[in-house]
């Protein structure tokens, strides 16, 4: 027998089973993890080295079977077929063994070599199942070792499966599925032919292609159709397809799912031992019933979004000032140094204006960027994310809008990329479209720093309840307009789904953490390059032409503001200063606070009431109703240019982008102009 | 400003400008492959 130095491992399973997690515990790669189904939705790529191995582990997007319907199911199926890994991990949720079966049975019926990881089992014991796991392997002729998906616990039992798998006979024991005797008798037929007509394919390849053929799967189709003897094997299908459905009345799909459930459902006998459902489990259940409740779910959603952030506000205030401190003590400092030094005026303004001013501006909103990524990332893996991706799936459903489309959105709240590219997991080109063009009105993390600036300066008592609005109007938008959509433009749309409730569980504290900190570490990050080279290029613009008042309206900058401003004076902000910040603010969001602190400077020290020179330069040029119209139209207006890319990437083509951005514009205009000039109305103003 | 400060200013400018160019540019061609942008990325787990 051949002894491989480099093996690969292919990672599949259910969604949220632990495949990422299992992953990053692999390999030591800091994957994102959540408590809800479809955050994986491409390969991902890692390796390690065991026992003096390399070994490539290969993470695949989660799926319930292999049936070429969605993308995540044929990058799994393409995987094991194509690139032929040595093993294929299942990982299998052991407290929803019966539901993760299914993709058992098919993987079987692949003839993937099989090693399966059973996760959860302490999860499990808190549930009314106690899994045999002997003779579950023992039935299913697979290797089944316990998992800790989040530690090393039973690494070396698990390893041992793995290269016990990649190292054994191909051909060892393994199960015959029977689908009854109708279905084995066609079934019996295809294969015969295939045996005749194809050479080099392997018995596993005969029978799955055989299966396949006969479930109408389009990919099996494809791949026949190339061959010289594709009429004849069509008709053959054909006519068992048509036998089968004489004799038991129903469609081929629907006879072989019970027939593999029916295999499952005596499988399950077998190896699940019942006992009474424990205190947490009850605990658990009471609680959905509050919170996934039809009437209940949403409002309660509100209050947890409400109280989170208020947490956050409260949490992050003394953070957010004592940086604030460390800046203007670092601005007044360098400004006396420079005077001390007898440097040029302009080298003290490039670093005071420019660089402190603009990056410290946006480095103040690290703490309040960390507090609510952690709050988020918390109740994430909580399970309770999930809560509200089932609640928002009943009332998509009944507004029209695909329920798996809430996931993608929600997702967003962090960054609008990473939730634009969890739309691969819908089913069909139109609804991945349709939430692609709704996404970024879902607040980010970077639109944030500018909701605190201004909320700060003119709501400081309703901090929380501004934000809120913002993130909820985000929301509403987003659903509006995702309805009009599939009323106007993208017709017929598809399909049922059913979105699983992940049992609750305490958060993996340290994936939390580095979640939390990848998040930062991009803020701080972007700060020292993007927006540095920003504050830069607005302090010149600010400062020429030689002669003029540095940031006056004579400036450079002052007249592009000046330009562009007519058009905002509907909406109440028509200050060159906000017109220059909306404009930079189109590369990355975080760019329209570090432009106002550049044009403004937080050099000064506070004023008598606790506020900045920065806050009051805004109050100076803002009403309350106007800053709260540029509020949501920040909030609405085009996404940065990392959207827009992966927009482009996403759909292939550059119409989509590019009405992305005149729609959301138009749209951002209309909703601060109804704010405004309402709120003018009603004596807001 | 004296010259050499011109110069200086101007030498910022470029480099300042240089970076907002190439950020823009890899933004558009590698926004799958690079963990700034997406932590979801192939390339990212393979980086880390």
């Amino acid at each position: 027998m051949e002894i491989k130095s480099n093996l690969i491992i292919g990672l599949a399973g259910n969604p949220n089973v632990g495949k990422s997690t299992l992953f990053n515990t692999l390999t030591g790669a800091h994957q994102h993890v959540g408590n809800w189904p479809g955050k994986t939705v491409e390969k991902k790529h890692g390796e390690f080295t065991y026992l003096d191995k390399k070994i490539k582990v290969v993470d695949l997007p989660g799926s319930y079977s292999l049936t070429a319907y969605t993308e995540e199911e044929t990058i799994t199926a393409d995987f094991i077929l194509e690139e032929k890994p040595d093993v294929v991990v299942q990982i299998i949720d052991a407290q929803n063994l019966e539901r993760n079966l299914f993709l058992t049975i098919q993987l079987i019926e692949l003839g993937a070599p099989l090693v399966i990881a059973l996760n959860m089992v302490d999860l499990a014991i808190n549930t009314d199942q106690k899994i045999n796991i002997k003779a579950l392997s023992e039935l299913l002729c697979v290797p089944v070792v316990e998992m800790d998906a989040r530690s090393k616990k039973h690494l070396g039992s698990f390893m041992k499966a793995v290269f016990e798998k990649a190292f054994s006979d191909k051909k060892a024991d393994k199960i015959k599925l029977t689908y009854g005797t109708d279905i084995n008798d066609e079934l019996g037929k295809i294969r015969q032919f295939l045996r005749e007509k194809e050479n080099n394919v392997t018995e596993e390849e005969i029978n799955w292609t055989a299966i396949k053929l006969l479930e109408g799967d389009y990919r099996a189709e494809q791949k026949a159709s190339n061959k010289a003897h594709y009429s004849e094997l069509k008709l053959l299908v054909k006519r068992s397809i048509a036998r089968l459905h004489k004799i038991c009345n129903k469609d081929i799909n629907t006879i072989l799912a019970r027939a593999r459930y029916g295999f499952i459902k005596g499988l399950s006998e077998d190896v699940i031992g019942r006992h009474t459902i424990s205190g947490h489990k009850k605990l658990a259940d009471k609680f959905d019933h509050i919170v996934t409740n039809k009437y209940l779910g949403i409002p309660f959603f509100a209050i947890v979004a409400w109280v989170l952030f208020q947490t956050t506000f409260k949490l992050s205030k003394p953070l957010m000032g004592w940086i604030e401190l460390l800046f203007e003590f670092l601005g007044a400092n360098l400004t006396s140094l420079m005077a001390t030094w007898n440097a040029p005026t302009w080298v003290s303004s490039l670093l005071v204006d420019g660089v402190i001013g603009g990056v410290g501006g946006v480095l103040v909103f690290v703490p309040i960027i960390g507090i609510l990524f952690l709050l988020m990332a918390l109740l994430e893996d909580s399970g309770y994310m999930a809560r509200v991706a089932y609640v928002m799936d009943k009332f998509m459903h009944r507004i029209g809008l695909h329920g798996k489309a809430f996931i993608p959105l929600i997702l967003g709240f962090g960054c609008n990329v990473p939730g634009i590219m969890a739309t691969r997991t819908l089913p069909t080109k139109k609804d991945r479209l349709l939430t692609i063009l709704i996404n970024p009105f879902m607040s980010c993390g970077a639109r944030l720093p500018v909701y605190i600036l201004f909320a700060g300066a003119f709501f400081s008592a309703y901090q929380g309840w501004v934000i809120f609005s913002l993130y909820f109007l985000g929301i509403i938008v987003a659903i509006v307009m995702g309805f009009l959509f599939k009323k106007f433009l993208f017709k017929k749309l598809s399909s049922p789904f059913v979105i699983e409730l992940p049992p609750y569980r305490w958060p993996a504290i340290k994936g939390v953490l580095i979640h939390v900190w990848e998040r930062v570490w991009i803020f701080i990050k972007k700060a020292g390059t993007i927006i540095l080279a920003f504050s830069i290029i607005i302090w010149l613009l600010a400062s020429a032409p030689f002669g003029v008042d540095y940031g006056s309206q004579d400036s450079l900058a002052g007249s592009i503001g000046q330009t562009i401003s007519p058009v905002f004076r509907p909406l109440g902000f028509d200050n060159w200063q906000s017109s220059v910040a909306l404009m930079f603010g189109f590369v990355a969001k975080e760019v329209i606070v570090s432009t106002f602190g550049t044009l403004y400077g937080i050099d000064d020290v506070e004023d008598g009431e606790g506020g900045t020179s920065l806050s009051n330069a805004l109050q100076d040029n803002f009403t309350p109703l106007a800053a709260y119209a540029f509020m949501i139209f920040v909030l609405l207006y085009a996404p940065c240019l990392a959207v827009l890319a992966v927009v482009k990437r996403e759909t292939n083509s550059w119409k989509w982008p590019l009405f992305m951005v005149g729609y959301t514009t138009a749209v951002a205009w209309i909703f601060a102009f109804i704010v405004y000039q309402g709120g003018n109305l009603l004596n807001f103003g | 400003m004296n010259l050499l400060g011109i110069l200086i200013v101007i030498l910022i400018t470029i480099a300042c400008l240089a970076y907002i160019v190439s950020y823009i540019k890899k933004t558009f061609n590698k926004v799958n492959s690079s963990c700034e942008e997406c932590p979801y990325s192939d390339a990212c787990s393979k980086k880390q």
